[in-house]
This record gives C-alpha cells, sequence and structure tokens, in this order.
C-alpha cells in the first residue's frame, strides 16, 4: 500500500488544494458528468490521464477490453450494463465513448486461445468478442490483424450499446451521442471513429 | 467530443513529453503492473488522481459501487470476475485494493429499493450488497447509515476476493495482499481498513513529523523525502 499512500499524499498536497472547492461542491450537489467512458483495464490506457480529466467529468466503466455486452434480459449480474443503465438513465449523461487501445491484453486472448487457459472467467468473457475475431480472419499478419480487432471491438461495443433500448431511444432523440477511439501507447495517438466512412483517423 | 479532445490535447502538450519514454518502454514489454484497483465508475473518485498515478501502475476495474461478484456464481456475465483473474493470474499484481467512497450512489441503491427501481440490470447488481447493507438503517442519504454500508461494501468485497482459490492461495504464501480504502469525496479524506480491528483508519495529512520521519509506523523512505522535498 505504501505507494498509493505516498501518492495519496502527493494528491492532497498538489491537487487537493486546487481542487477541494470543486469537489465539496460536487458532494453536496452529486455527480453530473457528461461523458460515459466504457475503456479497458489496461493500466497504460487511463482515461482521466489521456483526456486530463478533472474530478467530476467522466463516469467510468473498466473491464478487459472494454467491452460492452449484448442487451440481455436474463436475471443475471450484469455488471457493464448496470454502470450503463446507472449512467444513462439516472445520471443522464449526454455522451458515451468506449475507448480503446494498442497492445490490448484482451484482443491478445481473442486471437490466442492458450492465453486464456487457466485463467477463469477470462475465456468466457473474451467470447464476447468472437464476432470480432471472425471478422478478421483473413487477414494474415498478426500485427495487422491485432490492430483491426482492437478498431472492431470498439464498432462491436457500440453496436451492443444500441441494443439497449434506453440508448437506442436517447440516440435517436439526439439526447445522446455515441463515440469511438483508440489510444496508441507507443505513439500516444488518439484515433477517433468516423462513423460515417466506419475509419478511426488520428487526432491532429 | 471536443471536451474529451481538449483534454487529449493538453495531455499531449503536458504529461505526454514527460511519459513518452515510460509509454514507449511499456508497449514494448508490456504492461507490469502492481497493482490491481477495483473501484467504483462514480466520476467523483477517479483512482489514478486520487493516488496520483503514473502510466503502467494501476489495472483498474470500475463498475458500480466497486462489487466483487462471489467466485461461484453462473449468472449473467463475467466482466469483473475476469479482469480480477487476468490481473492475479496472467499480470502478477502483486496488491488488490478494493475503494469505495463517500455518496455511493450503488449503496444507497442497494439501501433503498426504490432507487433502482426503473433502472435496468442496476437491482440486480446492487442486490450483490445486500449482505452489507442489510444491518444498516439508512438514515438519509448522506446519514450515518451510508457510510458505515459504505465501508461494509468495502468489507465484503474483500472476503469475496478472498473466496477466489487462487487469490487465497497467493495472500497465504505472502506473494498477494489485499486491501479497503474509502474516499471521502467532501474532505478528501482516504481511510485504510486495518484488517485486526476492522475499523477504518483516516491516513494522516502529511504533517510536519510524518513529512520528515514517514508515517509514524514505517521508517521515512527516499520517496518519502523525494515526495515532501518537491
Amino acid at each position: 500500500m505504501d505507494r498509493l499512500i505516498q501518492g495519496y499524499r502527493a494528491f492532497k498536497s498538489r491537487r487537493w488544494p486546487e481542487e477541494r472547492a470543486h469537489y465539496e461542491e460536487l458532494a453536496a450537489k452529486g455527480q453530473k458528468p457528461d461523458y460515459l467512458v466504457i475503456a479497458c483495464s489496461d493500466s497504460r490506457a487511463d482515461p482521466a490521464t489521456i483526456f486530463d480529466a478533472a474530478p467530476g467529468e467522466l463516469f467510468v466503466v473498466r473491464n478487459v477490453a472494454g467491452i460492452v455486452p449484448p442487451y440481455e434480459t436474463d436475471s443475471g449480474y450484469h455488471g457493464t450494463s448496470a454502470a450503463l443503465a446507472f449512467a444513462v438513465v439516472t445520471l443522464g449523461v449526454k455522451q458515451i465513448l468506449v475507448l480503446g487501445h494498442a497492445q490490448c491484453g484482451g484482443i491478445a486472448a481473442a486471437i490466442d486461445d492458450r492465453l486464456t487457459e487457466g485463467v477463469p472467467f477470462l475465456g468466457n468473457w473474451i467470447a464476447l468478442l468472437e464476432p470480432v475475431r471472425a471478422h478478421s480472419a483473413h487477414v494474415h499478419d498478426p500485427a495487422a490483424r491485432h490492430v483491426a480487432m482492437e478498431r472492431d471491438c470498439v464498432k462491436l461495443s457500440l453496436d451492443n450499446l444500441m441494443s439497449f433500448p434506453f440508448v437506442a431511444e436517447r440516440v435517436k432523440d439526439g439526447r445522446l451521442r455515441l463515440n469511438g477511439a483508440r489510444f496508441g501507447i507507443a505513439d500516444g495517438r488518439l484515433e477517433v471513429l468516423d462513423r460515417t466512412s466506419g475509419e478511426f483517423i488520428a487526432v491532429e | 467530443m471536443d471536451r474529451l479532445i481538449r483534454g487529449y490535447r493538453e495531455f499531449r502538450k503536458t504529461r505526454w513529453p514527460e511519459e513518452r519514454s515510460n509509454y514507449a518502454r511499456m508497449a514494448k514489454r508490456g504492461q507490469r503492473p502492481e497493482y490491481l484497483l477495483i473501484a467504483c465508475s462514480d466520476s467523483r473518485s477517479d483512482p489514478a488522481t486520487v493516488f496520483s498515478a503514473n502510466p503502467g501502475e494501476l489495472f483498474v476495474v470500475r463498475n458500480v459501487a466497486a462489487v466483487v461478484p462471489p467466485y461461484a456464481d453462473d449468472t449473467g456475465f463475467y466482466g469483473t470476475r475476469a479482469a480480477i483473474a487476468y490481473a492475479v493470474m496472467a499480470l502478477n499484481v502483486r496488491n488488490v485494493v478494493v475503494m469505495g467512497h463517500a455518496q455511493c450512489g450503488g449503496v444507497a441503491a442497494a439501501m433503498d429499493s426504490k432507487v433502482a427501481e426503473s433502472i435496468p440490470f442496476l437491482r440486480e447488481w446492487v442486490s450483490l450488497l445486500k449482505p452489507a447493507v442489510e444491518s444498516k438503517i439508512p438514515k438519509g442519504h448522506h446519514g450515518h447509515g451510508n457510510t458505515d454500508a459504505e465501508r461494509a461494501a468495502v468489507k465484503l468485497s474483500i472476503e469475496r476476493l478472498r473466496g477466489y482459490p487462487f487469490i487465497a492461495e497467493r495472500e497465504k504464501t505472502g506473494a498477494l495482499h489485499v486491501d479497503g480504502l474509502r474516499f471521502d469525496i467532501a474532505n478528501g479524506i482516504l481511510e485504510v481498513l486495518n484488517h485486526e480491528t476492522g475499523e477504518f483508519e483516516p491516513v494522516e495529512r502529511p504533517g510536519l513529523f510524518s513529512r520528515w520521519f514517514g508515517s509514524g509506523r514505517r521508517a521515512a523512505t527516499a520517496a518519502n523525502i523525494r515526495t515532501a522535498a518537491e
């Protein structure tokens, strides 16, 4: 815990004095974030860092590969779907961003079954990426396929988002917008999905 | 997207030049985080912010109320459990930390069924917190009932983590530590679960004494002194 405590002390001595009034207001009034960001748990792709976010700006869901599962009406425990519903229906976020990234271990696991062997639950979770795996099966270059799947994973999550009635309804009447992006760890580049062309375009 | 693009440009201008070689190295060698942080999705309790974390330090799971589902459960998807298994077994993190926070909407929903009534999936999800909240009497939204329930929710998640065989095993050999925290949004105080007493204790302010001699529980380290000097 030492590293965390040390980091917390740095926060209290530098960031807290600047943000104190803001935190107090957020505590008194409740949170009202404009954005829901669905991102990977990967330690190299932190949304608050990449978007230089202030406290209160981003409601964040993080799981392996930043996956949004399809809408399911069974009575199971759906962590990501529950967070999505809370953000959209209760908090009324205006935008959802699905953020993928380079060198994603979840994508690697979707390509190579050996990576999920012996790791409980991972195979079940990564099975959600089956359509993504199939879609890039014809790409022979391993690095190119990896990148293609990272981008397709973002698109799959965006498609799955639209299967939630409360999302589709708000997108249709303009209350909610959906976006996709991918962060390149090695070069620090952010590319944003152009929904019309289906291409990812680097932010200049 | 405008706000996010603006924030990204700020990141490129200020943080990226400092961290560039760190990112380049991590892209090549892969990530090696020491911590798995399980935190709430709440916009006011961001772990990277509260811990001044550098890229690569924290593998982070965020869901409503930082819930850890029981190991043995066949219903629903496997998002949180898959991330825990990946962090511990594939990445070999040394610490698993559950971080709750004040004014948690998820805990409030677990305590008052009306809150989640019309929100799909939420009622089922926060029902996982039932054992933590059922003994706590709600005393209004920000009452002591909620504070106690927020702490009990962290303890419940820790208890459940210890029910994951691969965590229990590593904790026994000392290869892994499990810890609990609660962040208070209004006053910025971080409380740490004391495993012996079961109580949450605030991390003291970095006053004069602790600045030079560490926290009192441990000796000053080079890192402490560096932080103090900055």
